[in-house]
């Protein structure tokens, strides 16, 4: 529940409250050093605020990793009206759960960096979205905003620099979809969270029809470091491509679950085999997800020697994603896993795009079939058949995202087919293997 | 100790429950007295909400004023105000939901068309306490529906029914944003995290004895210590093992 476990390999800039009630609070985070990013940036020129974050390579840490100084450069600079920066704090991706440690242990880290954000891009509303189940983490959160404005570091006239930036906290009421930024837009603005079609872009369009940036709560922690040290200071961790640091989740079949930060590149199998204490109760491992359920099942073979960094877990055939790993030991019922992460998916579907819809509910209707022993070879054919139809032909990418486990699942894991469906209907499950 | 309370006894830090769920620094649920973007916004889950209570009146307008100043339009109130009739009923009736409608001058089918679309939103009572189970892949790896259902075994009822006793309800949700302590299980506005089969007799007991609040320090079987301000108290007296998984 708390932060459980740390290790001597771990760099800890963003976590390094964790586990420490102290720094939850205004004086504590202060103790740290805490706000003093904030006055240097609004001190600065806003471009070269913008530019120093784009010298970080900071990417954007809810699983596209798109570099985040860029994102901020696309905000009009004379605008002509409101604009915002909406934080995505709707952390829904199964196997995620390191914005709810960032928010409940240091709510003041993401708070400044925020404020930081809004600052660079002239925006002058600061909206956190956080999802509904989160009533913790959000009384947290809500209780440093009323601490910041009390300390004149939020709302009209931020340390007497003549800077207005409101912060509002605001709950969704649990849809999983709403963390994809356009959903998240329209639940903000009241509406069902259903994604918008893009073009216009956020930055051009987006909530309340005004330019819009979004940014994830990991992103917006790692800021305050980088105005205070400079972008150059970012990079001595990480790869070229993937600098600094960033929380990993871990999930799953290992002995010390829980979340550890990492200089992007980190060996992979450093993290399971070291840091979490390798497989629990001596077995061994079968699959790792490396990014949340919607990314590719790697086998353990592909696990072996691969650099946990954006362009080596894409390059291996998977995504990096929001960094939150799911490992599954040798015992592990797949199918019924892979069905248990495609019916979340029919479940959250929001409904409007046809082969969505239709598609996710296929899918674990054919997987429910196979698990329970009734599968025919020709289920498995019409299943590859449906994800194919659903992969990039919808708004969002959820369905993409329910494709991707099932996909690699036949792919990878040929025996288990063999096994489910092998030649013959009603083939049984082995009793052994029907636990996870 | 390690962790103490329903956090399991994994981890290698020496807190207190009250200290992991930030329970001092939040204080105690304010309704009154803030004007700025947050507190106000936070939704409670109370265990003896009245499904009749008038909407919207005394400290709750006052909320209710302060959500809509924070947003250029009405309709971006919705969510909160639906959250804020949630609170104060324990679920959205169709009438509730009109009521909404009506503060923020939007037709009654626009509301109730968001409305539906959000899963945490109840459309009929549940039992004092509204236990959910993440079943989601990450703590079924773990055992996450076997806990699903020893949670229904002992408590007598079927997913989404009142227990007899008025007490519970159990249902399943999808992720719970808790993956690395499974099996994670909310219960009213709080997690409960490593929570395995064994431990959900003791946890059900907790519950009805002292609800959802941090119990820091309390041995089973003692008297109620219930405190929403406990983090100064540094009482670190063995609990009863609990739903760790050691």
């Amino acid at each position: 529940m708390a932060y459980p476990y740390t290790h001597e390999r771990e760099i800890r800039v963003l976590s390094r409250g964790f586990g420490d009630p102290a720094t939850r609070t205004l004086d504590g985070w202060r103790k740290l050093g805490g706000y003093e990013a904030l006055e240097k940036a609004l001190g600065m020129d806003r471009e070269e605020l913008i530019e120093e974050v784009k010298s970080s390579g900071l990417r954007g840490r809810g699983g596209a990793g798109f570099p985040t100084g860029v994102k901020w450069s696309f905000m009009p600079k004379e605008p002509k009206g409101p604009q915002y920066l909406l934080i995505n704090a709707d952390e829904s991706e199964p196997g995620a759960f390191k914005d709810r440690e960032l928010m409940r242990w240091t709510p003041h880290q993401m708070i400044e960096g925020a404020l930081i954000g809004a600052y660079a891009m002239r925006a002058q509303h600061v909206y956190i979205y956080v999802r509904g189940e989160f009533f913790e983490p959000a009384q947290i959160v809500g209780r440093a905003i009323e601490e910041a404005y009390a300390a004149g570091l939020a709302g009209k006239n931020i340390l007497d620099k003549g800077v207005d930036i409101e912060v509002t906290l605001h709950l969704g009421a649990g849809a999983y979809i709403c963390g994809e930024e356009t959903a998240l837009m329209n639940s903000l603005e009241g509406r069902r969270g259903q994604p918008r079609i893009k073009p216009p872009f956020p930055a051009v369009s987006g909530a309340f029809a005004k330019p819009t940036t979004i940014n994830n709560v990991e992103t917006l922690c790692a800021i305050p470091h980088i105005v205070k040290n400079g972008g150059a200071w970012f990079r001595q961790w990480g790869t070229e491509k993937s600098p600094g640091t960033k929380m990993f989740n871990v999930s799953g079949h290992v002995v010390r679950r829980g979340n550890y930060e990492l200089a992007l590149g980190f060996p992979m199998d450093d993290l399971i085999y070291d840091m979490c204490g390798g497989i629990r109760d001596g077995r061994k491992l079968k699959a790792v997800i490396p990014g949340g359920s919607s990314v590719p099942i790697l086998t353990a073979q592909e696990i072996e020697g691969l650099a946990a960094d954006y362009e080596s877990v894409a390059q291996a055939g998977s995504m990096l994603g929001t960094a939150s790993v799911i490992v599954m030991d040798d015992q592990t019922n797949m199918v019924r896993q892979v069905r248990r992460m495609v019916e979340f998916y029919a479940h959250e579907s929001c409904g409007q795009c046809t082969p969505c819809r239709e598609g996710t509910a296929w899918m674990a209707q054919i997987l429910r079939r196979i698990e329970a022993g009734q599968g025919t070879p020709e289920d498995v054919d019409t299943l590859l058949g449906v994800c194919k139809n659903v992969t990039g032909t919808t708004i969002c990418v959820l369905s993409d995202s329910a494709a991707a486990p099932v996909l690699s699942w036949i792919q990878k894991f040929p025996e288990d087919i063999d096994r489910l469906v092998g030649g013959r209907r009603g083939v049984q499950i082995p009793a052994g293997a029907a636990t996870a | 100790m390690k962790n103490p309370g329903w956090a399991g006894e994994t981890g290698e830090f020496d807190l207190t429950e009250s200290e992991v769920r930030g329970a001092g620094y939040v204080g105690p649920q304010p309704t009154e007295g803030w004007e700025h973007g947050g507190v106000n916004a936070v939704p409670y889950v109370h265990a003896d909400s009245d499904p009749d209570a008038p909407l919207f009146q005394g400290p709750y307008r006052k909320r209710l004023d302060t959500i809509m100043s924070r947003y250029p339009n009405k309709r971006a109130a919705l969510l909160p105000v639906l959250n804020l009739a949630h609170e104060i009923r324990g679920y959205l009736s169709q009438e509730s939901m009109d009521a909404v409608a009506h503060e923020l001058e939007e037709a009654p089918a626009a509301v109730r068309g968001v409305a539906t679309f959000y899963t945490m939103y109840n459309r009929r009572p549940v039992g004092r306490h509204l236990v959910q189970v993440c079943t989601n892949v990450a703590c079924n790896l773990c055992g996450g529906h076997e806990v699903f259902e020893a949670f229904l075994q002992h408590t007598g009822t079927e997913p989404g029914q009142i227990s007899e006793d008025g007490e519970f309800t159990v249902m399943e949700v999808e992720c719970l944003g808790a993956c690395g302590f499974p099996t994670a299980v909310q219960v009213n506005g709080r997690y409960f995290e490593n929570v395995d089969v064994a431990g959900v007799p003791d946890l059900l007991a907790r519950l009805k004895r002292h609800g959802v609040d941090p119990v820091d320090g309390a041995a089973e079987g003692a008297t109620s210590t219930s405190t929403s301000n406990g983090e100064g108290t540094k009482s670190k007296s063995k609990s009863k093992s609990t739903g760790g998984e050691g």
